[in-house]
C-alpha cells in the first residue's frame, strides 16, 4: 500500500498522459471519421472504395500491428515519429475507422425525407448534410461515440510496447523498480476502471443534456 | 523493398498464426462458457449474486485487456504460483472473454419478450428452465452474429500476448523484425494474416445478420 500512496504523483503523470492521448486521438479519430463517412456518400466511387478499404483493413486488423507499421514499419519510407506520435498516429487512423461506422451508422437513422425537405426549401446537398443531418445524427450517435472515447481510453495502454510514458508504462518501471507487484498491479487497474467509471458517468450527463436542447 | 524476408521466415510466420488462432479458439471456448454461468447467475441467482457478478464485469470491462493479462501473469508468479506465459495469456483472454460474453447473453435474453417467461411460468415450468430451455434457444438470433463479432475482436486481441513474450503472431513478427532489420515488409505481411482471418469473419456476421433479419426471426418476439 505504502508503494502507492509514495507514488501518487507517478500514477497521476501517467494518467495525464494516457488521457492526453485518448483525447488527442478521439478529436483526430473523429475528424477523419466523418470525412470517411462523407466518403462513403460521395458520388465518385474511388472516394467509396477508398473509404471501405481503409474502414475494412483497420477493423480487422490489430491495434497493436497497426502502431508498429507506423511507429517501426513508416521509417523505411523515411517517416519517423516520436513514440508518443506514433501513439497517437496510431490510435488516430484506428479511431478514425471505427467512428467513420457509428457515423455511417447516425447518418443512416435520419429519414430520407429530410434530404428531400432541405432541397425543396433550397438548400444544397452539401449544407443539407452538415446543417439538417448532421445534428441529427450526433443525438442518435453520441452514446456510441462516448463508449469509444472509453474504448481508447484502455487501447492508449499499447503504448507500453514502444515505451511512451503513460499509465500503464509507469506502473511498469515503478514495479521493476519496487518490486511492489501485487500493489502496484491492483492500484493500476482501480485507477483505470476509476478513469473509465468518472468518464461514462459524465459522458452520460453531458449527453442527455445534449438531448434537452431537442425536446 | 525485400519481400524474400517473407519467405525466408514463412514458417515462423505460419507457427505464430498457429499459435495465435490456438489462443483464440480456447479462451472462446472458455469464455462462452464463464459468459453464460456469469450471465445465467444474473439472471436467476438473485440480488445479491447479481450485484458481485455487476461487479465483477465491470472491473474487466474497465481496465485494458494488457494490464489483465500483465496481472495474471506477475500476479500469479508474485503469490509464489508461477504460469507460462500461453497459460496465462489463456487465463487473461478467458476472464476478459467472459465478461464481454455474459453482457452480450445477458442483452440477448433481454431481447426475448417478457410474455414468454410469464407463459413458461404459469405453465409451472422450473425458472432454470424457462431461462435456459425457453428463452434461451429464442434469444440465439441476437446472441450468435454478436458471438461471432466476438470472436473477431479476440482474434485481434490475442497480440496483447506479446507483453507477455508469447510467440503468437504479432510477437513473433516483431522477432523477424529485430533480426532482419525488415519492419515495413514484416508487419505489413503480419497486419494481411490478421485481415485474412478476420475479414471473411466480418463478412460472415454480416451474412448472418442479413439473412436473420430477412428470416423475420430478428421480429418474431411477440
Amino acid at each position: 500500500m505504502a508503494v502507492v500512496l509514495d507514488n501518487l504523483g507517478v500514477f497521476a503523470g501517467g494518467l495525464a498522459l494516457t488521457l492526453l492521448v485518448a483525447v488527442s486521438a478521439s478529436l483526430g479519430g473523429s475528424a477523419v471519421g466523418l470525412l470517411t463517412a462523407m466518403s462513403r456518400l460521395a458520388p465518385a466511387a474511388p472516394a467509396r472504395w477508398l473509404a471501405v478499404t481503409y474502414v475494412e483493413v483497420i477493423r480487422n486488423t490489430p491495434g497493436l500491428v497497426q502502431l508498429f507499421l507506423v511507429y517501426l514499419g513508416l521509417p523505411n519510407l523515411g517517416i519517423r515519429f516520436s513514440p508518443l506520435g506514433a501513439l497517437i498516429v496510431a490510435l488516430t487512423v484506428n479511431n478514425g475507422a471505427y467512428i467513420a461506422e457509428i457515423i455511417r451508422g447516425g447518418l443512416q437513422a435520419i429519414p430520407k425525407g429530410q434530404l428531400d425537405a432541405a432541397a425543396a426549401l433550397g438548400l444544397s446537398r452539401r449544407v443539407a448534410l452538415v446543417e439538417v443531418v448532421l445534428p441529427q445524427a450526433l443525438r442518435a450517435i453520441h452514446p456510441a461515440l462516448a463508449n469509444q472515447f472509453i474504448q481508447t481510453v484502455l487501447a492508449s495502454s499499447i503504448g507500453t510496447v514502444v515505451g511512451v510514458e503513460e499509465l500503464t508504462q509507469v506502473s511498469l518501471i515503478l514495479e521493476s523498480r519496487t518490486y511492489q507487484t501485487v500493489e502496484i498491479l491492483v492500484a493500476l487497474t482501480l485507477i483505470y476502471v476509476a478513469v473509465t467509471v468518472g468518464l461514462a458517468w459524465l459522458m452520460r450527463r453531458l449527453g442527455r443534456r445534449l438531448d434537452k436542447g431537442y425536446r | 523493398m525485400d519481400w524474400s524476408i517473407v519467405g525466408d521466415n514463412a514458417r515462423l510466420l505460419l507457427w505464430g498464426t498457429e499459435t495465435t488462432i490456438a489462443l483464440a479458439l480456447v479462451a472462446f471456448v472458455a469464455g462462452s462458457a464463464l459468459g453464460l454461468l456469469v450471465a445465467l447467475g444474473r439472471v436467476l441467482g438473485g440480488r445479491d449474486a447479481d450485484l458481485l457478478l455487476r461487479a465483477a464485469v465491470d472491473l474487466v470491462r474497465g481496465s485494458p485487456l494488457l494490464v489483465q493479462l500483465l496481472v495474471v501473469y506477475l500476479g500469479a508468479s508474485a503469490i509464489g504460483l508461477p504460469l507460462d506465459p500461453f497459460p496465462a495469456a489463456l487465463v487473461g483472454l478467458s476472464i476478459n472473454a467472459g465478461a464481454y460474453l455474459s453482457e452480450i447473453f445477458r442483452g440477448g435474453l433481454a431481447s426475448v419478450a417478457k410474455g414468454q417467461t410469464e407463459a413458461g411460468l404459469a405453465l409451472g415450468l422450473p425458472k432454470g428452465y424457462v431461462v435456459w430451455g425457453l428463452v434461451l434457444p429464442q434469444a440465439l438470433p441476437v446472441i450468435v452474429p454478436a458471438m461471432i463479432g466476438f470472436f473477431i475482436g479476440l482474434l485481434k486481441d490475442t497480440s496483447l500476448a506479446y507483453v507477455l513474450g508469447l510467440l503468437e503472431l504479432t510477437r513473433m513478427g516483431k522477432n523477424i523484425m529485430d533480426r532482419t532489420f525488415q519492419p515495413f515488409e514484416i508487419s505489413l505481411v503480419m497486419a494481411g494474416i490478421y485481415f485474412a482471418l478476420c475479414f471473411p469473419l466480418s463478412l460472415l456476421v454480416r451474412v448472418v445478420d442479413a439473412r436473420l433479419r430477412r428470416s423475420g426471426l430478428a421480429q418474431a418476439r411477440l
